[in-house]
Protein backbone atom coordinates (compact mmCIF):
# COMPACT_ATOMS: atom_id res chain seq x y z
CA UNK A 1 0.00 0.00 0.00
CA UNK A 2 1.22 3.79 -1.11
CA UNK A 3 1.92 5.83 1.79
CA UNK A 4 3.09 8.81 2.96
CA UNK A 5 5.59 9.68 5.89
CA UNK A 6 3.82 10.85 9.00
CA UNK A 7 3.93 14.76 8.68
CA UNK A 8 4.13 16.55 12.16
CA UNK A 9 1.38 18.88 13.14
CA UNK A 10 2.05 21.85 16.04
CA UNK A 11 -0.69 20.71 18.17
CA UNK A 12 -0.05 24.42 20.05
CA UNK A 13 -1.28 25.98 17.16
CA UNK A 14 -4.65 24.48 17.79
CA UNK A 15 -4.75 23.66 21.10
CA UNK A 16 -6.08 26.94 22.27
CA UNK A 17 -9.44 27.55 19.93
CA UNK A 18 -10.78 30.61 20.80
CA UNK A 19 -14.52 29.35 19.65
CA UNK A 20 -16.00 26.06 19.16
CA UNK A 21 -19.57 25.82 17.48
CA UNK A 22 -22.25 24.77 20.33
CA UNK A 23 -19.91 24.88 23.30
CA UNK A 24 -19.13 27.90 25.55
CA UNK A 25 -15.21 27.77 26.11
CA UNK A 26 -13.92 30.07 28.87
CA UNK A 27 -11.51 32.27 27.70
CA UNK A 28 -7.80 30.83 27.80
CA UNK A 29 -9.13 27.32 27.91
CA UNK A 30 -7.03 24.89 26.45
CA UNK A 31 -7.74 21.54 24.72
CA UNK A 32 -6.22 18.10 26.53
CA UNK A 33 -3.36 17.12 24.94
CA UNK A 34 -4.66 13.81 24.17
CA UNK A 35 -7.49 15.70 22.08
CA UNK A 36 -5.31 17.37 19.60
CA UNK A 37 -3.54 15.14 16.46
CA UNK A 38 0.43 15.66 16.61
CA UNK A 39 1.00 13.79 13.06
CA UNK A 40 -1.45 13.24 9.46
CA UNK A 41 -0.51 10.24 6.67
CA UNK A 42 -1.93 9.71 3.86
CA UNK A 43 -2.54 6.21 2.27
CA UNK A 44 -3.72 5.25 -1.08
CA UNK A 45 -6.24 1.72 -0.12
CA UNK A 46 -6.65 1.25 -4.00
CA UNK A 47 -7.80 3.02 -7.31
CA UNK A 48 -9.03 6.16 -6.42
CA UNK A 49 -9.56 5.26 -2.53
CA UNK A 50 -7.43 7.60 0.25
CA UNK A 51 -7.46 7.07 3.76
CA UNK A 52 -5.93 10.46 5.63
CA UNK A 53 -4.82 8.85 9.57
CA UNK A 54 -4.29 11.42 12.39
CA UNK A 55 -2.13 10.34 15.03
CA UNK A 56 -2.44 11.20 19.03
CA UNK A 57 -0.60 10.67 22.01
CA UNK A 58 -3.44 7.40 22.47
CA UNK A 59 -1.95 5.76 18.91
CA UNK A 60 -3.26 2.09 20.31
CA UNK A 61 -6.97 2.39 20.17
CA UNK A 62 -8.91 0.50 18.07
CA UNK A 63 -10.66 2.47 15.18
CA UNK A 64 -14.85 2.26 14.39
CA UNK A 65 -15.07 2.78 10.94
CA UNK A 66 -18.85 4.53 10.16
CA UNK A 67 -20.47 5.56 7.19
CA UNK A 68 -21.47 8.92 6.21
CA UNK A 69 -24.02 10.33 4.57
CA UNK A 70 -22.05 11.04 1.37
CA UNK A 71 -21.49 7.78 -0.64
CA UNK A 72 -18.27 6.90 -0.34
CA UNK A 73 -16.77 8.79 2.88
CA UNK A 74 -16.18 7.32 6.22
CA UNK A 75 -14.99 8.32 9.13
CA UNK A 76 -13.09 6.46 12.19
CA UNK A 77 -13.52 6.79 15.64
CA UNK A 78 -11.57 5.98 18.20
CA UNK A 79 -13.77 2.75 20.07
CA UNK A 80 -12.75 4.48 23.50
CA UNK A 81 -12.15 8.10 23.13
CA UNK A 82 -14.80 8.84 20.22
CA UNK A 83 -11.83 10.69 18.50
CA UNK A 84 -12.02 11.10 15.02
CA UNK A 85 -8.63 9.21 13.84
CA UNK A 86 -9.19 8.73 10.04
CA UNK A 87 -11.18 9.54 6.76
CA UNK A 88 -11.66 7.32 4.15
CA UNK A 89 -12.37 8.03 0.97
CA UNK A 90 -13.66 5.85 -1.71
CA UNK A 91 -14.06 7.41 -5.34
CA UNK A 92 -15.68 6.76 -8.70
CA UNK A 93 -13.26 9.33 -10.62
CA UNK A 94 -9.68 10.71 -10.31
CA UNK A 95 -10.71 14.10 -8.68
CA UNK A 96 -10.20 14.42 -5.09
CA UNK A 97 -13.47 15.49 -2.47
CA UNK A 98 -13.90 18.60 -2.58
CA UNK A 99 -13.03 20.92 1.12
CA UNK A 100 -16.81 21.76 1.29
CA UNK A 101 -18.33 18.72 0.97
CA UNK A 102 -15.96 17.19 3.94
CA UNK A 103 -16.43 20.35 5.90
CA UNK A 104 -19.94 20.23 5.35
CA UNK A 105 -20.07 16.31 7.07
CA UNK A 106 -17.50 17.53 9.74
CA UNK A 107 -19.66 20.04 10.84
CA UNK A 108 -22.44 17.36 11.08
CA UNK A 109 -20.80 15.33 14.01
CA UNK A 110 -23.48 15.58 16.55
CA UNK A 111 -21.50 13.81 19.34
CA UNK A 112 -21.29 16.37 21.97
CA UNK A 113 -18.47 15.11 24.68
CA UNK A 114 -16.33 14.92 21.74
CA UNK A 115 -16.84 18.49 19.87
CA UNK A 116 -13.74 20.15 20.29
CA UNK A 117 -11.52 17.27 18.86
CA UNK A 118 -14.04 16.72 15.76
CA UNK A 119 -13.90 20.97 15.38
CA UNK A 120 -9.78 21.02 15.69
CA UNK A 121 -9.29 18.07 13.30
CA UNK A 122 -12.10 20.22 10.97
CA UNK A 123 -9.50 23.13 11.53
CA UNK A 124 -6.41 20.97 10.85
CA UNK A 125 -7.86 19.43 7.94
CA UNK A 126 -8.71 22.90 6.49
CA UNK A 127 -5.59 24.19 6.90
CA UNK A 128 -3.43 21.45 4.82
CA UNK A 129 -6.51 20.28 2.26
CA UNK A 130 -5.06 21.35 -0.91
CA UNK A 131 -1.57 19.84 -0.05
CA UNK A 132 -3.40 16.23 0.85
CA UNK A 133 -4.71 16.51 -3.15
CA UNK A 134 -1.85 17.49 -4.46
CA UNK A 135 -0.35 14.20 -2.19
CA UNK A 136 -2.48 12.12 -3.63
CA UNK A 137 -1.79 13.06 -7.27
CA UNK A 138 1.99 13.04 -6.59
CA UNK A 139 0.97 9.28 -4.81
CA UNK A 140 -0.79 7.96 -7.87
CA UNK A 141 2.02 9.15 -10.12
CA UNK A 142 4.38 7.33 -8.49
CA UNK B 1 9.31 -5.91 31.31
CA UNK B 2 8.58 -5.40 35.34
CA UNK B 3 10.50 -3.69 37.72
CA UNK B 4 11.55 -5.77 40.46
CA UNK B 5 13.04 -5.34 43.56
CA UNK B 6 17.10 -6.64 44.15
CA UNK B 7 15.99 -9.35 46.14
CA UNK B 8 13.33 -10.78 44.00
CA UNK B 9 15.77 -14.02 42.91
CA UNK B 10 16.18 -14.83 46.39
CA UNK B 11 12.67 -14.36 47.02
CA UNK B 12 11.97 -16.71 43.75
CA UNK B 13 14.01 -19.43 44.73
CA UNK B 14 13.38 -19.26 48.43
CA UNK B 15 9.53 -19.81 47.46
CA UNK B 16 10.30 -22.49 44.78
CA UNK B 17 11.97 -24.61 47.76
CA UNK B 18 9.31 -24.03 50.03
CA UNK B 19 6.47 -25.29 47.69
CA UNK B 20 8.44 -28.27 46.62
CA UNK B 21 8.81 -28.84 50.64
CA UNK B 22 5.02 -28.27 51.23
CA UNK B 23 4.36 -30.69 48.72
CA UNK B 24 6.69 -33.65 50.18
CA UNK B 25 5.48 -33.20 52.90
CA UNK B 26 1.82 -33.39 52.13
CA UNK B 27 2.19 -36.57 50.15
CA UNK B 28 4.14 -38.05 53.32
CA UNK B 29 1.28 -37.25 55.66
CA UNK B 30 -0.78 -39.36 53.81
CA UNK B 31 1.26 -42.32 53.61
CA UNK B 32 1.06 -45.23 55.56
CA UNK B 33 3.65 -45.65 58.18
CA UNK B 34 6.03 -48.38 57.18
CA UNK B 35 5.63 -51.30 59.69
CA UNK B 36 9.65 -52.03 59.73
CA UNK B 37 11.71 -49.95 61.73
CA UNK B 38 14.28 -48.42 59.61
CA UNK B 39 15.82 -44.54 59.07
CA UNK B 40 12.94 -44.07 56.65
CA UNK B 41 10.38 -45.25 59.04
CA UNK B 42 11.38 -42.67 61.97
CA UNK B 43 11.85 -39.85 59.19
CA UNK B 44 7.69 -40.63 58.68
CA UNK B 45 6.76 -40.76 61.74
CA UNK B 46 8.88 -36.81 62.40
CA UNK B 47 7.27 -35.59 58.88
CA UNK B 48 3.88 -37.15 60.21
CA UNK B 49 3.90 -35.91 63.75
CA UNK B 50 4.59 -32.15 63.05
CA UNK B 51 3.98 -31.92 58.79
CA UNK B 52 1.31 -29.72 59.28
CA UNK B 53 3.23 -26.98 61.45
CA UNK B 54 5.59 -27.20 58.04
CA UNK B 55 2.54 -26.34 55.86
CA UNK B 56 1.12 -24.28 58.11
CA UNK B 57 4.12 -22.14 58.41
CA UNK B 58 4.67 -22.42 54.69
CA UNK B 59 1.65 -20.82 53.96
CA UNK B 60 2.04 -18.41 56.04
CA UNK B 61 5.73 -17.43 54.62
CA UNK B 62 4.57 -17.26 51.21
CA UNK B 63 1.55 -15.18 51.39
CA UNK B 64 3.61 -13.20 53.62
CA UNK B 65 6.72 -13.11 50.82
CA UNK B 66 3.83 -12.52 47.98
CA UNK B 67 2.64 -9.40 49.87
CA UNK B 68 5.68 -7.88 51.00
CA UNK B 69 7.03 -8.50 46.74
CA UNK B 70 4.11 -6.60 45.36
CA UNK B 71 4.29 -3.64 48.31
CA UNK B 72 8.54 -3.22 47.01
CA UNK B 73 7.11 -3.85 43.51
CA UNK B 74 4.47 -1.04 43.89
CA UNK B 75 7.06 1.59 45.75
CA UNK B 76 9.60 1.07 42.71
CA UNK B 77 6.79 1.85 40.66
CA UNK B 78 5.80 4.81 42.49
CA UNK B 79 9.17 5.87 43.01
CA UNK B 80 10.06 5.89 39.32
CA UNK B 81 6.61 7.95 38.75
CA UNK B 82 8.09 10.71 40.96
CA UNK B 83 11.16 10.81 39.47
CA UNK B 84 9.45 11.35 36.24
CA UNK B 85 7.42 13.93 37.54
CA UNK B 86 9.63 15.34 39.13
CA UNK B 87 11.80 16.76 36.35
CA UNK B 88 8.59 17.27 34.44
CA UNK B 89 7.64 19.84 37.42
CA UNK B 90 11.02 21.45 37.35
CA UNK B 91 10.76 21.87 33.30
CA UNK B 92 7.41 23.53 33.88
CA UNK B 93 7.73 25.99 36.74
CA UNK B 94 11.54 26.25 36.52
CA UNK B 95 11.43 29.16 35.58
CA UNK B 96 9.01 30.51 38.29
CA UNK B 97 10.18 31.91 41.56
CA UNK B 98 9.14 29.96 45.37
CA UNK B 99 10.42 26.84 46.10
CA UNK B 100 9.49 23.33 44.61
CA UNK B 101 6.90 22.76 47.75
CA UNK B 102 4.95 26.06 46.07
CA UNK B 103 4.38 24.40 42.70
CA UNK B 104 3.19 20.80 42.99
CA UNK B 105 2.28 18.00 40.74
CA UNK B 106 -0.01 14.93 41.81
CA UNK B 107 -1.27 12.06 39.62
CA UNK B 108 -4.06 10.89 40.36
CA UNK B 109 -5.69 7.11 38.93
CA UNK B 110 -9.51 6.14 39.09
CA UNK B 111 -10.65 3.05 40.88
CA UNK B 112 -14.72 2.24 40.95
CA UNK B 113 -13.53 0.87 44.52
CA UNK B 114 -11.20 2.49 46.95
CA UNK B 115 -11.74 0.59 50.30
CA UNK B 116 -9.11 4.02 51.73
CA UNK B 117 -12.18 5.97 51.30
CA UNK B 118 -13.87 4.59 54.64
CA UNK B 119 -11.16 5.84 56.50
CA UNK B 120 -11.59 9.18 54.96
CA UNK B 121 -15.40 8.86 56.31
CA UNK B 122 -17.10 7.82 53.12
CA UNK B 123 -20.06 5.71 52.86
CA UNK B 124 -19.51 3.50 50.84
CA UNK B 125 -16.10 2.25 49.12
CA UNK B 126 -17.74 1.87 45.63
CA UNK B 127 -18.95 4.71 43.15
CA UNK B 128 -15.40 5.83 41.34
CA UNK B 129 -12.54 7.44 43.03
CA UNK B 130 -9.45 9.11 42.94
CA UNK B 131 -6.80 7.97 44.69
CA UNK B 132 -2.99 10.24 44.85
CA UNK B 133 -0.38 7.18 43.27
CA UNK B 134 2.48 9.97 42.92
CA UNK B 135 3.77 13.02 43.79
CA UNK B 136 7.60 14.71 43.99
CA UNK B 137 8.57 16.60 46.68
CA UNK B 138 10.20 16.14 50.30
CA UNK B 139 7.78 18.08 51.82
CA UNK B 140 4.32 17.62 49.86
CA UNK B 141 4.92 14.07 48.38
CA UNK B 142 2.70 12.53 51.01
CA UNK B 143 -0.91 13.33 49.62
CA UNK B 144 -4.00 11.61 51.53
CA UNK B 145 -6.42 13.21 49.56
CA UNK B 146 -8.92 11.02 47.28
CA UNK B 147 -11.83 12.94 45.20
CA UNK B 148 -15.19 11.13 44.43
CA UNK B 149 -15.42 10.85 40.84
CA UNK B 150 -18.63 9.38 40.22
CA UNK B 151 -20.66 9.19 36.90
CA UNK B 152 -22.95 12.18 37.92
CA UNK B 153 -20.93 15.34 36.82
CA UNK B 154 -22.64 17.50 39.67
CA UNK B 155 -21.02 15.32 42.28
CA UNK B 156 -17.37 15.73 41.14
CA UNK B 157 -15.41 16.72 44.13
CA UNK B 158 -12.21 19.14 43.92
CA UNK B 159 -10.08 20.03 41.29
CA UNK B 160 -9.32 16.44 40.32
CA UNK B 161 -13.06 15.49 40.23
CA UNK B 162 -13.45 18.38 37.95
CA UNK B 163 -10.53 17.32 36.03
CA UNK B 164 -12.32 13.79 35.53
CA UNK B 165 -15.31 15.48 34.41
CA UNK B 166 -13.81 17.95 31.85
CA UNK B 167 -14.04 15.78 28.63
CA UNK B 168 -11.76 16.91 26.06
CA UNK B 169 -11.09 20.22 27.87
CA UNK B 170 -8.31 21.21 30.53
CA UNK B 171 -9.50 22.37 33.80
CA UNK B 172 -8.06 25.55 34.98
CA UNK B 173 -8.89 27.76 37.97
CA UNK B 174 -6.53 30.99 37.77
CA UNK B 175 -5.85 33.96 39.66
CA UNK B 176 -7.08 32.46 43.19
CA UNK B 177 -6.96 34.81 46.14
CA UNK B 178 -4.11 35.13 48.45
CA UNK B 179 -4.65 33.91 51.27
CA UNK B 180 -1.18 33.89 53.17
CA UNK B 181 -1.95 36.85 55.27
CA UNK B 182 -5.75 36.55 55.77
CA UNK B 183 -6.81 37.59 59.81
CA UNK B 184 -9.66 36.10 60.87
CA UNK B 185 -10.44 32.62 58.73
CA UNK B 186 -13.73 32.35 59.74
CA UNK B 187 -14.71 35.51 58.83
CA UNK B 188 -12.99 36.09 55.60
CA UNK B 189 -14.69 36.94 52.31
CA UNK B 190 -11.52 35.75 50.69
CA UNK B 191 -11.87 32.24 52.32
CA UNK B 192 -15.54 31.78 50.68
CA UNK B 193 -14.24 32.98 47.20
CA UNK B 194 -11.11 30.71 47.36
CA UNK B 195 -13.51 28.02 48.70
CA UNK B 196 -15.72 28.39 45.53
CA UNK B 197 -13.92 29.41 42.85
CA UNK B 198 -11.45 25.89 44.02
CA UNK B 199 -14.61 23.56 44.69
CA UNK B 200 -13.67 22.57 47.93
CA UNK B 201 -15.46 23.41 51.20
CA UNK B 202 -14.90 26.82 53.65
CA UNK B 203 -13.97 24.08 56.56
CA UNK B 204 -11.15 22.20 54.41
CA UNK B 205 -9.48 25.89 53.20
CA UNK B 206 -9.66 26.57 56.65
CA UNK B 207 -7.75 23.94 58.00
CA UNK B 208 -5.43 24.40 55.74
CA UNK B 209 -4.83 27.98 56.89
CA UNK B 210 -4.49 26.42 60.14
CA UNK B 211 -1.53 24.03 59.67
CA UNK B 212 -0.07 26.40 56.72
CA UNK B 213 -0.09 24.38 53.97
CA UNK B 214 0.15 25.22 50.48
CA UNK B 215 -2.80 27.09 49.17
CA UNK B 216 -2.35 27.30 45.38
CA UNK B 217 -3.33 30.37 43.87
CA UNK B 218 -3.83 28.70 40.08
CA UNK B 219 -4.48 24.93 39.37
CA UNK B 220 -4.83 22.89 36.35
CA UNK B 221 -5.92 19.55 35.66
CA UNK B 222 -6.55 17.45 32.71
CA UNK B 223 -7.27 13.53 31.92
CA UNK B 224 -4.73 10.83 31.48
CA UNK B 225 -5.53 8.40 29.22
CA UNK B 226 -4.06 4.47 28.31
CA UNK B 227 -2.27 4.32 25.00
CA UNK B 228 -5.29 2.71 24.10
CA UNK B 229 -7.58 6.00 24.69
CA UNK B 230 -9.59 4.68 27.75
CA UNK B 231 -9.49 7.10 30.50
CA UNK B 232 -6.96 6.15 33.08
CA UNK B 233 -7.01 8.97 35.63
CA UNK B 234 -5.95 12.75 36.00
CA UNK B 235 -2.99 15.62 36.58
CA UNK B 236 -2.90 18.02 38.81
CA UNK B 237 -0.97 20.87 39.16
CA UNK B 238 -0.87 23.51 41.37
CA UNK B 239 1.00 26.41 42.34
CA UNK B 240 1.49 29.88 44.41
CA UNK B 241 1.73 31.88 41.45
CA UNK B 242 -1.83 33.26 40.15
CA UNK B 243 -0.96 31.90 36.68
CA UNK B 244 0.30 28.92 34.79
CA UNK B 245 1.55 28.64 31.52
CA UNK B 246 -1.15 26.00 29.83
CA UNK B 247 1.09 25.83 26.37
CA UNK B 248 4.14 24.89 28.19
CA UNK B 249 2.44 22.08 30.08
CA UNK B 250 1.01 20.80 27.12
CA UNK B 251 4.13 20.48 25.11
CA UNK B 252 6.27 19.04 28.53
CA UNK B 253 3.35 16.96 29.23
CA UNK B 254 3.28 15.67 25.12
CA UNK B 255 7.17 15.03 26.17
CA UNK B 256 6.88 13.27 29.13
CA UNK B 257 4.26 10.82 27.63
CA UNK B 258 6.46 9.99 24.75
CA UNK B 259 9.03 9.21 26.86
CA UNK B 260 7.91 7.16 30.01
CA UNK B 261 4.19 7.66 31.26
CA UNK B 262 2.62 5.85 28.07
CA UNK B 263 4.50 2.50 29.47
CA UNK B 264 4.10 3.48 33.28
CA UNK B 265 0.21 3.65 33.06
CA UNK B 266 -0.50 0.27 32.18
CA UNK B 267 1.47 -1.11 34.61
CA UNK B 268 -0.18 0.44 37.62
Amino acid sequence: MKRTRWKDIDPLKYDEPEEVPGLSLDAGSFVSPYDVPDGIRLLLTGEHGYQIKLRYLADEEEVEQQETDLPGIQFGFGQNSSRLVSLEVTTTTTEFPSWEKIERLLSGLTDHEKRINHFIVQTVLRDIWSQLAREVQELEAD
Amino acid sequence: MKIRPPQYRVWRIGHVILTVMVIVVSKVLNLKPPSEPSWWSSVVAVIQQYGWWVILIGGIAGEGGTSWLKAKESSLMTDALNAILKEFREEVFGEAVGQHGDHRVTLFQYRSTCWRALWHRAKRPTGGWLVPVARPGHTSQRSQALFRAPDNPGKLEGMAGKAWGANSKTFEVFDLPDLSEVGNAKKSSRVRDYASKSHVSERWVRRRIKKKRLLARSMMGFTVERPDGAEWGVLVLDSKEPRMDGQRIAKEFRELWKRSLRHMVVKL
